[in-house]
């Protein structure tokens, strides 16, 4: 039964091989960090930072044995509980963090140093102040003259290039400003009684950490990312390894298994399905009015769509969490008694904030398309679709929509369409290829989670695991645009953001998993899940429309081509 | 040299980033470790944070032993007067003191008697500084060695000085001699005292074993020694009495705390607590983690007990005359109505909600690592222990017969009150926010806002509804759902939740008690029937309290702890 040619088993190796090298071996080899032909010093600072990194990333890993370990320290209110053996190194990730933002931002653009400045300028006052009932004015001297000694490492280094000891320079303001005020006020306030320790690194954390957010989102989309890789790969490995009449076979078993579970998943829950199905209904009437705007079409291929999306995702995702910040501001004014706050009557701040964004997004996606773009208007239009329906302006609706149900719709489409073009005797390959890719995108985002199962045996939480796991894959895959060097924005400083960013990221989440306070106010997880929600979400859409898009035109590739992708 | 200065300038910079980043972990560690205390023969036999010893003599009597190690001044203004003003009239230096305070309770004839003892461990060992007794305070200049630092079997020591009392009054002079000698127990000293105040003299002969403190005892001919706990007391009511309130004749009243003659300023995290008696009244105080017992009912507040469960409180709650605390070092400690120690029961991680009433004899309480166990309120005996699939999140409620609990994965679980087993688990599609209930209906709120209604019965979904608000209470009560979100107040029916009445202001507190809704506002209380109808208004000062009010209810009002650091009864 093996068919002609190479034997089956060498097929099924080259599948696998073929497989996991296209979906996680090339976007680690292309988007990770380069430093070997950096300035001096930029790799010993990577190293410390991947030190930083590992060290972060060891107590999300092993948070619950440290918390048993030893002894817990809260605060006054008993909201926040962490282990004692982990304070000196959270403290330890955060300020190396810290230091990597303020050192890279030293040869930025002036609003970047300004930010960077204020991130350092906050908590330092804010740990002298609080030290000085204790210790008096000596209290603030410390982040007083950190503070004036940045100012003028800013304007004596602004128009230089990068030296590695900058950093050294950076490292001992920031200890001056924040550790000398913390050792002090330990000892202030370890006079009067009560132990400040779990309270002073909330309050770092607190005032700093809120930064991360936007980065823990966009790891929020890498799962959506890599399942899109994973189906569009997956068929284009397997068409192309299967001999022509074996085909059939793997095709056929993707699109009945999608079929069967959409099928099972539309009798649990109708409504929902079809709510669900709202943001590719109107993604699809988005580019057919694009497409009435603009007759010729480009390919859009899977591929295209999963290696741009990285760059619109970073300003969508601080655009949106800026929003939601914005919303927040309401119950603030009520409270502080500036009265109701909501910029659109009745409609609530956050529903407003989403759908400004959306709309923001389907302008920017007309602009392009008008310019002979596909791919960014296409993502676009299934980010607006995607927001629109995240909005809340459905939610007097007594359903809910999620993408696993979307998917689940996405795949009764593609079997509608195989069934339609079949009996209209329009069936060509380039169709039912589409088609079946449908169907495979479709099982690989419902499965998406699986790839995270591993880190969530080892952590217990699926949602610590997810955000882990968002959070490495944008380490190992996300740093292209460090490798570009403007005069506004080195590369140094680029590799050092990513870096001091990611750290960051990544020390919050350990915060969460050692004070066990998933679900609590400083759990940073939901914003994983928000993150998939908003932004892995459209990368499927966008490859579903792409696929129609394939459906009704001649002349587009409708999988990537294998043979060239490894070539490269 | 062309080839070294290259090599020392790719070296260079792995050198100084590696300097920089030990610099900073040095740094991190002074800021973050407390300076480890003295590791002496003496330090080693004494108790642990919340050690507690019980003993028990051959005519009945009882001795209990609690010790707990607090820092700086703020361990004294917790503590019996005589400590601080003893201090104080003697010009310590009360910044930087790692205090042990060890506090007796003698029971006899049905009568007690405390005795506390400040003391420090220095250099020198184990001293006693001041002795808090029935008998008067003493305060000993220099302070009494107790142990010395290097006591051993076979140790001799001595020590003069003399003794004031509280006020600082001469008493007279002391002179203690002390030796030490193998006691029964492996590892333990018998430590024999003789002291002589104002020619007064005392002997006796403690026990002292490593990391119990003092376990055994002998006074006068009479001779404590350990004893399995007594257990509760014939009555020992472990209920709280249902509120039935009429607040339409309500009026705050202050009942200050007077400490040193003025009235003291209270910080806590928790809010007080009364159970049978609602004049009895329990604070959990943020300067040192005592428990400290009020009997408010006289003026200026008198202390009724001191304990010490050890670390730091997360939560108190009262049943009946039983007070339940929770703490930093994953235990629970309940005490009786005389501060008695009447059990401890170890959880598998802190319990930040507290214990909650399953019925007029039982507690559950839920742990952050996901466990739920059901104890016997006197006795402190396991009746079952269930576990979530995670990490709990949120408080959990008791709805009838079910206990219902939110973990990280998500899922809602509840379980049978009575068995522990799992009736009925429910997949929400957000994370958890907020559960409340009542017997019939479980009403959980996520994070994207939606609020859902689900059968306490079977875990069947009755309704949904979609809101954006943040929620931080959820009270169901006669036919309504009461939301204290962060825009307001909304009343949703519990049948359908389709929405009833609403307030713009979002509370500092939403408390649900005797039939109405208590709404903590900065400039007071509002007391609501369910139906929004507001029948009284109770002037209270609680800005500033940092987004919640410490107020508890009683079975004819509240209890409150206003901003201003005074307690406040509201009431009839």
């Amino acid at each position: 039964m093996t068919p002609p040619g190479r034997p089956w088993w060498r097929r099924l190796t080259a599948i696998v091989v073929g497989w996991v090298w296209l979906v996680v071996v090339e976007p680690v080899r292309d988007g990770r960090v380069h430093v070997r032909d950096g300035p001096p010093g930029l790799a010993a600072i990577t190293a410390v930072a991947a030190v930083g990194y590992l060290v972060a990333g060891m107590l999300v890993l092993l948070a619950r044995p440290i918390r048993d370990a030893g002894a817990l320290v809260t605060e006054a209110d008993g909201l926040v509980v962490l282990p004692e053996l982990s304070l000196a190194p959270l403290l330890l990730v955060l300020v190396l963090a810290l230091i990597l933002l303020v050192t890279a931002a030293l040869h930025t653009h002036w609003l970047l140093r300004t930010g960077a400045y204020l991130l350092f300028a906050v908590p330092s006052l804010l740990i002298g102040v609080l030290a000085f009932p204790g210790l008096g004015l000596s209290a603030l001297l410390p982040a007083l003259l950190a503070l004036v000694g940045l100012a003028v490492l800013m304007l004596v280094r602004r128009r230089r290039r990068f030296a590695w000891p900058e950093v050294l320079w950076v490292g001992g303001l920031v200890a001056l400003g924040v550790l000398v005020p913390l050792v002090l006020q330990q000892q202030s306030i370890r006079s009067i009684g009560p132990d400040v320790r779990a309270l002073q690194v909330n309050l770092v954390f607190t005032l700093v950490a809120q930064v991360a957010l936007p980065a823990v989102v966009i790891g929020g989309a890498a799962l959506a990312e890599l399942a899109v890789r994973a189906g569009a790969w997956g068929v284009s490995v397997v068409r192309t390894e299967t001999p022509r009449r074996w085909w059939v076979l793997p095709a056929s078993a993707v699109v009945v298994a999608a079929a069967a579970w959409a099928v099972w998943l539309v009798l649990q829950e109708p409504l929902s399905v079809a709510f669900s199905a709202l943001p590719l209904a109107v993604g699809v009437l988005a580019l057919l009015a694009m497409q009435a705007l603009r007759r010729r079409g480009d390919p859009v291929g899977p591929e295209d769509l999963v290696e741009e999306w990285p760059r619109l995702l970073t300003p969508l995702a601080v655009v949106t969490v800026l929003g939601g910040w914005a919303a927040s501001l309401g119950p603030v004014a009520e409270g502080l008694g500036l009265g109701r706050w909501s910029p659109l009557g009745d409609l609530p701040t956050l529903t407003f904030s989403r759908l400004a964004v959306a709309g923001v997004g389907l302008v920017l996606a007309v602009a392009w398309s008008g310019a002979g773009e596909r791919v960014r208007p296409t993502l676009l239009v299934a980010f607006a679709a995607v927001m629109l329906n995240s909005s809340g302006l459905f939610a007097a609706l007594p359903v809910s929509w999620s993408g696993d149900r979307l998917a689940a719709a996405v795949a009764l489409v593609a079997v509608l369409l195989l069934a339609g073009f079949a009996l209209t005797r329009s069936l060509t390959s380039r169709r039912a290829t589409a088609c079946v890719l449908m169907a495979a995108l479709s099982a690989c985002f419902a499965l998406r989670q699986v790839l995270a199962d591993p880190i969530s045996w080892l952590l217990g939480f699926s949602a610590l695991a997810l955000t882990l796991f968002g959070l490495v894959w944008r380490l190992l895959s996300d740093a292209t645009w460090t490798r570009a060097d403007t005069p506004a924005f080195p590369r140094p400083a680029r590799v050092l953001l990513f870096w001091g960013y990611a750290l960051l990221a990544v020390t919050s989440l350990a915060f969460v998993a050692l004070g066990r306070q998933l679900g609590g106010p400083a759990d940073v997880t939901p914003f994983t899940v928000l993150g998939d929600h908003l932004f892995g979400t459209p990368v499927f859409l966008a490859a579903v429309l792409g696929c129609l898009w394939q459906c009704v035109h001649r002349g587009a590739a409708v999988v990537p081509d294998i043979a060239e992708e490894l070539a490269d | 040299m062309g080839t070294s200065g290259a090599r020392r300038r790719s070296v260079t910079p792995w050198v100084g980033t590696g300097i920089l980043l030990l610099v900073l972990a040095l740094l991190s560690v002074a800021a973050m470790a407390r300076p480890r205390g003295f590791e002496h023969a003496a330090a080693r036999l004494v108790a642990v944070d919340g050690g507690y010893a019980t003993m028990a003599a051959a005519d009945g009597s009882r001795l209990d032993v609690e010790t707990a190690h607090q820092t700086g001044a703020g361990a004294l203004t917790s503590a019996p007067e005589a400590f601080l003003s003893g201090a104080l009239a003697l010009g310590w230096e009360l910044s930087d003191q790692r205090w042990v305070r060890q506090s007796e309770r003698h029971e006899e004839d049905g009568r007690t008697a405390a005795t506390h003892r400040l003391q420090t461990v220095t250099e020198a060992g184990l001293e006693t500084w001041v002795e808090v007794s029935p008998a008067g305070d003493r305060v000993f200049s220099p302070p009494l060695p107790t142990l010395v630092a290097d006591v051993a079997p076979g140790s001799r020591w001595s020590a003069e000085g003399t003794v004031s009392d509280g006020s600082g009054a001469d008493i007279g002079s002391y002179r203690v001699d002390l030796a030490a000698e193998d006691a029964d127990e492996a590892g333990c000293l018998d430590v024999r005292q003789e002291l002589v105040v104002a020619g007064r003299a005392e002997t006796g002969v403690d026990t002292w074993c490593p990391g119990r403190g003092v376990v055994a005892r002998e006074r006068d001919g009479r001779r404590w020694t350990p004893a399995a706990a007594p257990g509760p007391s014939a009555g020992l009511g472990t209920a709280n009495p249902a509120p039935r309130w009429e607040p339409g004749r309500w009026r705050a009243e202050e009942r200050p705390l007077l400490r040193h003659g003025t009235e003291a300023v209270l910080t806590s995290a928790q809010p007080p607590v009364a159970g049978s008696d609602p004049e009895r009244l329990v604070l959990a105080l943020d300067a040192a983690g005592d428990l400290v017992a009020l009997d408010t009912a006289t003026p200026g507040s008198p202390v009724l007990w001191y304990a010490h469960p050890g670390g730091v409180l997360t939560a108190v709650r009262t049943f009946g005359q039983v007070t339940v605390a929770a703490t930093t070092t994953r235990e629970l400690v309940a005490y009786d109505d005389r501060g008695r120690r009447l059990w401890t029961h170890r959880l598998d991680d802190v319990s930040q909600a507290g214990p909650l009433a399953l019925d007029a004899t039982t507690l559950v309480v839920a742990d952050l690592s996901g466990t739920v166990t059901a104890l016997d309120v006197a006795t402190g005996a396991e009746r079952w222990r269930a576990a979530l699939d995670s990490d709990l999140t949120g408080t959990p409620v008791v709805c009838g017969d079910v206990v219902v609990a939110a973990d990280a994965v998500p899922g809602l679980h509840a379980f049978d009150a009575a068995t522990g087993a799992e009736r009925w688990r429910w997949t929400p599609p957000e994370p958890v926010q907020t559960v409340g209930c009542d017997a019939g209906l479980v009403v959980l709120t996520d994070l994207e806002g939606d609020r859902h209604g689900i059968d306490a019965g079977d875990g069947t979904t009755r309704w949904r509804v979609a809101g954006p608000s943040t929620v931080r209470t959820v009270a169901v009560v006669s036919g309504l759902v009461v939301l204290g979100t962060a825009d307001g107040v909304e009343a949703l029916d519990a049948a359908t939740g389709e929405s009833r009445w609403s307030q713009p202001e979002a509370p500092l507190t939403l408390l649900e008690a005797g039939g109405h809704l208590v709404l903590a506002r900065p400039a007071g209380l509002d007391v609501l029937t369910p139906d929004g109808q507001r029948v009284a208004e109770v002037p209270v000062d609680l800005a500033g309290l940092g987004g919640s009010a410490r107020l508890s209810a009683v079975e004819d009002g509240l209890w409150v702890l206003t901003a201003a650091g005074t307690l406040t009864r509201v009431g009839p």
